[in-house]
């Protein structure tokens, strides 16, 4: 399972990770479909301002915490329950970021388990990128780009999991 | 409630989709685009602003597309011409011995205050003000797509 073929060439970054919920592919696509539900499931979420949702097409701010303090980040999303598919990407990506992509995919592995996978693709803005994540001894920039957005996924996956399955 | 139309082009499938997927493009082929302004495009994923020329005045949108090439674009408006509450659609691009067929799909939903007990008649204009546009748009690209085509065959002949 990974990012889409035709997609993921466009970029020079990517990652995915996936989980494996005891809940049902409809209810995991139906968490992570309703985004104004976030701020009351996700710690992370402070808060959601949906500017647009059709069912189909979104587009909200999300402001989240992190290290640094809160951060506002704005995303554009298909979701398509026909192929339990959601793709994302944010028009305003970090400035270390030039471009910053992703989506969820959501399989049924059983009568009541889903396998989520969380994928991101990207493409570095070089001279910000090595400012913030200067390389160290064995690991470059685009590896510690890397391991950031991998662990966002994971975390994701994780706080998801505990969600769906106490739900349940 | 979705509206259709269909156009044949004497072009490869690649040149009409790429005529298509260039968005800052469309001001040399539709007169009544006056801007396009491209905020985000990682080659898929596409964000632009474009202000069309209206009858009551400039009319600025907000789009986004998702490009599959050569096979299809996708299109949906956060920001949606006025009066109307949801507005996508997708160009599908199929080529046979060398025409490729352009299939452009819109659907949409009127605002609800604008349905003041009218609204299958509202809708039905709305439509066929929709489909005469799809229809003026995929002719201005099926012309400038076969006159670029005509001027590069004749074009050694006149040097």
């Amino acid at each position: 399972v990974s990012a889409p073929a035709t997609e993921s060439r466009l970029f020079e970054g990517r990652c995915n990770e996936s989980i494996v919920v005891r809940t049902s592919r409809a209810r995991a696509f139906a968490a992570l479909h309703r985004v104004e539900d976030w701020p009351a499931r996700l710690p992370h979420v402070l808060a959601i301002d949906v500017l647009y949702d059709d069912g189909q097409y979104q587009e909200f701010l999300m402001d989240v915490r992190s290290d640094g303090g809160p951060i506002r980040v704005r995303s554009v999303r298909n979701c398509r329950l026909d192929t339990f598919q959601i793709e994302f990407f944010q028009p305003d990506p970090p400035a270390f970021l030039r471009h910053h992509a992703g989506g969820w995919q959501f399989y049924a592995t059983g009568p009541d388990r889903c396998m989520i996978v969380a994928y991101h693709m990207w493409n570095l803005e070089p001279d910000v990128a090595a400012a913030r994540f200067p390389p160290t001894d064995g690991r470059s920039t685009e590896q510690e780009v890397e391991s950031l957005l991998r662990n966002h996924s994971l975390l994701a996956l994780q706080s998801w999991q505990k969600i769906l399955e106490e739900a349940a | 409630m979705v509206v259709t139309e269909t156009i044949v082009i004497s072009r490869d499938q690649p040149s009409v989709y790429a005529a298509f997927a260039d968005i800052a493009g469309w001001t040399r082929i539709l007169p009544d685009v006056q801007t396009v302004e491209l905020l985000y495009w990682d080659g898929y994923n596409q964000e632009f602003r474009m202000t069309v020329e209206r009858p009551g005045g400039p009319e600025t949108i907000r789009g986004i597309r998702y490009c599959r090439p050569c096979s299809s674009l996708e299109l949906f408006h956060p920001v949606p011409p006025p009066g109307v509450k949801r507005m996508a659609g997708q160009w599908t691009f199929k080529e046979r011995a060398g025409l490729t067929t352009v299939v452009a799909t819109r659907t949409f939903q009127l605002c609800d205050d604008e349905l003041d007990g009218l609204g299958a008649e509202r809708e039905a204009a709305f439509a066929e003000i929709l489909r005469q546009a799809l229809r003026t748009n995929l002719s201005r690209f099926k012309n400038a797509l076969e006159r670029h085509a005509e001027d590069h065959a004749t074009s050694p002949a006149l040097s």
